[in-house]
């Protein structure tokens, strides 16, 4: 739920504003049948073109706003996410700017209780998490459209200002209504996916329902403008004397921007706490309590949060597919939701390319809708345990929150009940894609993404870096047999991308001795790894990884 | 099986309860979350602790005797 409020600038961002426009028409048609519809380009949609842009698979984005989100929203990106980034060519700007943290404190009373220390490591190419603004976020994105564009022209078309107000969908395709400032047309095309939100249209327009748990408590956002030098940590303060029984969080954001979360008590009036006043009160004595109340500071902008964790079935009706809020709503804590919803383009986009060029069947594209709705599984029960200490839902979660908080600072062991659970990547164990493999002492087992590592003398400076569009194979110093087989696979499949590994000690982290290969998806994930595959191991991995073996191993991977 | 000892176990009620009462009415809740939280970690087996927190809210008296006021102490 988000205030109104428009801005022309949030400190030197400035908005831009882009215009309706209607397309060349036919008695009301669209004349351009569109392979892909995407309805709603915020980042969810915007990396849903772009990486079926790196397919050369063109997509049609159409936007209710005529510019990017109002206010910073979802502002932490997790190392996961900056890795789709870099897929979809955006993550150099998002280095830039973002600010990258590892580590965050949470005081009880006044009293230090718990640090966490998200897992880095030095040699690592990405920090585990950084803040950008949601608004700087979907401008990246909109700079890469505009990159591929200049490359490909007419490869992703936004369609500002524009909404979609009906949707039809008939055997081969789906028709979907547009209307503007200019008028109205109807567009057809042959996949639509919904990115259009927690609010959906075209979810509420099919009549599909969510189903999950909604949270009672809610938080008060409130960004700021404060030019602290603090450090780019997260501080969690729990019944601090200046706002008893409720807790407050703060976080640093690029281009000084502050934002405070606090947590509304039983009886608070959320009306009354986003007045100005009010809120400005609040900043005023939390600054002067944390040692920054001397500094100038201004009101940019407030919002109230509400938890829930909720989803859809299944994020695939026939040609309709839903990706981020639009598919699954997941609490703020821990910064699962748009991370999530990266997650969701990345593991969509391979699919449908590969679908729309005729390289792998329409089933592939259920394996987008289980495996996401494992995820949304897996990220709803963290984000749970983060959001009944964050916002405790009865008494009983009250009563014990206070217990471990009273007890953490002396037990380090109860301090573990604090930790926020930051977002991680997510393995699909169960997948329908992966295929029987080696035991591995080390390393990602199918499902799980890549581990990425500094890679030495090679051209590619680390290991994430060497995956192409289509599937790769990790192979490390193979002979013979082995040799063979990866030869034979890569003249079958040129898109095929074969990495011979030499490092060392990538070998040593994936456990692999001579001869050893992984079979890595174009979204990271590991589809398969064996000490000495021969090629009928291969063929028949890369297959299944396509979605041509669907139908054998598809028990036990409902949840 | 219980490991205890018969005058352990006395003593330890006694101690639990006269704590109990050193904590006061406000905080007795308070007190004895506490002490749940370390005893879970002194315990160190998930089942038994489930089986703990089950027991404990099996058959539990309504209404509570020790609801009623305190004056007659």
């Amino acid at each position: 739920m988000i205030a109104e409020q428009n801005f022309e600038r949030i400190g030197p961002f400035v908005y831009p504003h882009f215009h309706p426009a209607l397309p060349p028409l036919r008695e009301g048609r669209d004349t351009k049948h569109h392979k892909v519809a995407i309805v709603g380009g915020g980042p969810v949609g915007l990396a849903v073109a772009l990486g079926l842009a790196r397919y050369g698979v063109a997509s049609v984005i159409i936007e209710a706003d005529d510019s990017v989100c109002m206010g910073s929203r979802a502002a932490c990106v997790s190392r996961r996410s900056l890795e789709i980034m870099e897929r979809l060519g955006a993550l150099q700007d998002f280095m830039t700017k973002g600010l990258p943290w590892t580590d965050g404190r949470s005081f009880y009373v006044e009293t230090e209780v718990f640090r966490f220390s998200m897992p880095h490591d030095a040699q690592q190419k990405l920090p585990p998490m950084i803040n950008l603004q949601q608004y700087y976020i979907e401008q990246f994105l909109v700079d890469a459209v505009a990159r591929v564009n200049q490359h490909t022209p007419g490869l992703i078309e936004i369609r500002w200002a524009s909404q979609v107000d009906a949707l039809q969908i008939t055997g081969a395709s789906v028709a979907l209504d547009v209307a503007n400032a200019l008028g109205r047309y109807r567009l057809d095309a042959d996949w639509v996916v919904a990115c259009d939100g927690g609010q959906s249209f075209v979810r509420k327009q099919m009549g599909l329902p969510m189903h999950g748990t909604g949270y009672e408590g809610r938080y008060v956002i409130i960004d700021i403008d404060l030019a602290s030098k603090h450090r780019t940590e997260r501080r969690a303060w729990f019944d601090p004397p200046w706002n008893r029984g409720s807790t407050v969080l703060m976080h640093q954001q690029p281009d000084n921007l502050w934002r405070i979360d606090y947590q509304l008590r039983h009886g608070d009036d959320a009306e009354k706490a986003l007045q100005p006043d009010q809120a400005a009160a609040f900043v005023q004595r939390h600054l002067d309590a944390v040692g920054e109340g001397h500094l100038p500071w201004k009101l940019v902008w407030t919002s109230i949060y509400r938890a829930g964790a909720m989803t859809l079935d299944s994020y695939r009706h026939g040609r309709v597919l839903f990706a981020g809020n639009a598919a699954h709503a997941l609490p703020i804590f821990g910064v699962r939701g748009l991370n999530s919803g990266f997650d969701d383009a990345d593991n969509l986009a391979w699919k449908l390319a590969f679908v729309i060029d005729g390289k792998a069947p329409a089933a592939l594209l259920d394996s987008y809708s289980d495996e996401r709705l494992v995820a949304f599984h897996i990220n709803a029960e963290h984000a749970k345990r983060s959001t009944e200490f964050m916002s405790p839902p009865s008494r009983g979660f009250d009563l014990f929150r206070e217990a471990a908080l009273s007890l953490a600072q002396e037990h380090r062991d109860i301090a573990n009940l604090i930790n926020q659970r930051q977002t991680q990547a997510v393995a699909y164990r169960q997948s329908t894609l992966s295929s029987a493999s080696d035991a591995f002492a080390a390393g990602p087992e199918p499902g799980a993404v890549l581990i990425d590592l500094p890679l030495v003398g090679e051209q590619a400076k680390y290991l994430i870096e060497t995956l192409g569009t289509g599937f790769t194979l990790l192979v490390f110093k193979p002979s013979g047999v082995v040799a063979d087989a990866v030869e034979a696979v890569a003249r079958a499949d040129s898109t095929l991308n074969v990495v011979r590994v030499n490092d060392a000690r990538v070998a040593a982290a994936y456990d692999a001795t001579q001869g050893a290969v992984y079979l890595v998806r174009p979204d990271g994930h590991v589809a398969g790894r064996w000490q000495q595959p021969d090629l009928a191991t291969l063929r028949s991995a890369l297959a299944r990884a396509c979605g041509h073996d669907i139908s054998i191993s598809n028990q036990g991977f409902a949840r | 099986m219980s490991a205890l000892l018969a005058e352990a176990r006395d003593r330890l009620y006694a101690s639990v309860a006269r704590a109990t009462t050193e904590a006061g009415r406000s905080r007795e809740s308070l007190f004895l979350a506490r002490l749940v939280l370390l005893l879970f970690e002194q315990v160190g087996d998930e089942q038994a602790c489930e089986r703990a927190i089950a027991n404990a809210l099996r058959n539990l008296p309504e209404p509570s005797l020790s609801a009623g006021s305190d004056d007659h102490y």
